[in-house]
């Protein structure tokens, strides 16, 4: 072998042995080495001597190394770690309250980044993850009627129209109607302005929505000459005084007396707020109850909104296909006089997931006003991460005197990791405060027409977004 | 620690460490080579085992080093020499009779030859 290479593989050999014997020996030990080569001649020889110290470098090391372990005290690993944890937090704590400026910003800016997102969270899981507040929404559609050679995109149903949707259409387990007024509430206490809600009587049944008393409207009142109607919590608190025994009495609309048979359960809302004035959670209900002159005038009040729930096993595309069959058959049933107006546009039918309808309008606002905030709280990071950088770097001399001590690479970064764990912990807390500030903040400044603002708030889905 | 281990039996590679020793000082490769002579070439210890055992000897305080010759031309870390301390010579003067006690009694017992007696 030649001598230089033999050198090489030697010291290769001999790095395998423990460090401070390298350190202390290393020269004499590959000097020794070489003799022994020497006194091994041909390849053979040298491989047996390379052999032969290399079993004695990896089981010299192996020796030293069980030799130190037996040395440790042994102290339980639980223990060991519950320790440490105690004494960096306590002195994490320390090293943060004796910067205070460096703490102050650093915690300010988390804050208000953690703070400013989730408020925007809380909104958007309020708005638009959370499923709506009924019996399997999944399954609800909204129906619209639409004209496109008209740009009559979507408008909603006439009477005649959604009678005939009801009997022919064979997808949907129940159809229901609904459309908004304002109204004159007196009688009992000072006149106000009220949002009334004409629903058929398949309504409530269709949502899943249940009474907290008396009942909803039966098949049989959903007819002209029934002036009966249903309370929201709201109105049944904020004007009747949660009177136990309202049930039976009147209450006076545009100066009509209504029987009052039933008061929905705290929180529902129907309909839900949307991009129109009369797209507002209803303070009561009638029935919608449509007169033989709304239903015998084709053509007419193209102003009743339609929901519908789908048959079990039906796919929105086979209802969607399905609904076009039916708004062929309802224009063959047109007068020529609206034929003619439509001048040969063909009635279609939209069926699009409630879902989507209630929250579209405001999906991509939120989820830009989102994006926004959340670059805001990456520039946050990117601060504060420079902040501990500069930090880090001013700690040098403390953390080398901790290495020299003995401190591992493993636990300085433990406590290094824990200061920041710490800071981010304070931060999210701090931020949790300022999201509850904000959000009613955001709620009062929010325009009307947000859909489910009375479901925003802090939950578990937004505490675990913080 | 290093205490209870002087106390209890030698390692063989000690032994015959402080046994190449008992009569002069070497450096690390003559420990090397009078080890091997005097096991009949039975034990040869590489340079990992014979540093570190050196080394762990000196720490217990039953070898030290010392200054070799200064002979010109050799390197500063060949003239690092070994020699028995006190306790060293104490120490394998001890394991030699713990040793001897052994053959006596594995000779009576005829497990080996009896010693020639020398002329």
């Amino acid at each position: 072998m030649k001598q230089g290479s033999a050198q090489r593989l030697s010291r290769a050999v001999l790095r395998l042995a423990p460090r401070h014997l390298q350190r202390s020996h290393g020269t004499e030990m590959e000097w020794m080495l070489a003799e022994s080569l020497q006194t091994e001649p041909g390849r053979l020889g040298s491989l047996r001597v390379f052999c032969a110290a290399l079993r004695d470098a990896l089981s010299c090391r192996l020796a030293e190394g069980l030799e130190f372990r037996r040395r440790i005290p042994k102290r339980p690993l639980r223990g060991m770690i519950m320790n440490n944890l105690i004494q960096d937090i306590r002195y994490g704590s320390r090293t943060l309250l004796k910067s205070p400026g460096f703490t102050l910003v650093a915690l300010l800016t988390l804050a208000l980044g953690i703070g400013a997102n989730t408020a925007l969270f809380s909104l958007v899981n309020g708005v638009l993850l959370r499923p709506l507040p009924f019996e399997e929404p999944q399954d609800l559609v909204q129906i619209w009627e639409s004209v496109p050679e008209m740009n009559f995109d979507r408008i909603p149903f006439s009477p005649p129209d959604y009678r005939d949707l009801v009997e022919m259409q064979q997808s949907f387990s129940a159809v229901a109607a609904y459309t908004s007024r304002q109204v004159e509430l007196s009688q009992r206490g000072q006149p106000e302005r009220a949002l009334v809600t004409r629903v058929s009587a398949s309504l409530f049944p269709l949502l899943g929505a249940e009474t907290a008393l008396g009942r909803s409207f039966s098949e049989s009142e959903d007819q002209p000459g029934n002036p009966v109607a249903v309370l929201s919590d709201k109105l049944w608190q904020q004007r009747y005084g949660a009177d136990p025994d309202i049930l039976g009495k009147t209450v006076s609309m545009d100066r009509q007396p209504y029987t009052v048979i039933g008061v929905m359960t705290e929180g529902f809302e129907f309909p839900l707020a949307g991009p129109h004035p009369l797209l507002q959670p209803a303070d009561l209900w009638i029935p919608l109850a449509f007169t033989p002159m709304e239903l015998g005038r084709r053509g007419y009040l193209y102003n009743h909104l339609v929901v519908a729930r789908l048959k079990p096993g039906v796919t929105l595309e086979q209802a969607r296909a399905a609904a076009q069959l039916v708004g062929q058959q309802i224009q063959e049933q047109y007068p020529a006089h609206l034929n003619d107006f439509l001048r040969g546009g063909k009635l279609q039918m939209l069926v699009a997931p409630f879902h989507t309808e209630v929250v579209g309008p405001v999906r991509a606002p939120l989820f830009i006003l989102l994006g926004a905030v959340g670059l805001v709280l990456l520039i946050g990071c990117a601060n504060i991460a420079n902040l501990l950088l500069s930090r880090a770097n001013a700690r040098r001399r403390e953390i080398a005197i901790r290495n020299a001590m003995g401190a591992g690479r493993l636990r300085i970064f433990i406590q290094l990791f824990s200061e920041s764990l710490m800071l981010a912990l304070c931060g999210g807390l701090l931020g949790l405060a300022v999201a509850a500030v904000v959000i009613p903040l955001l709620l009062s400044l929010s325009p009307a027409d947000l859909p489910r603002s009375s479901e925003i708030g802090i939950d578990g889905w937004v505490l675990a977004f913080t | 620690m290093s205490k209870k281990r002087t106390e209890s039996n030698l390692k063989p590679q000690y032994f015959q460490i402080l046994l190449a020793l008992a009569d002069r000082e070497l450096h690390g490769l003559g420990i090397m080579k009078e080890v091997l002579r005097q096991t009949d070439e039975q034990m040869r210890l590489w340079p990992t085992m014979l540093y570190g055992s050196l080394k762990r000897l000196s720490v217990d305080g039953l070898i030290e080093e010392r200054q070799g010759p200064d002979v010109p031309g050799l390197e500063e870390d060949r003239r690092r020499f070994y020699g028995l301390t006190q306790d060293g010579r104490l120490r394998l003067a001890a394991e030699a009779r713990r040793l001897d006690s052994y053959v006596r009694m594995a000779r009576t017992k005829q497990v080996i030859a009896a010693e020639r007696q020398s002329p």
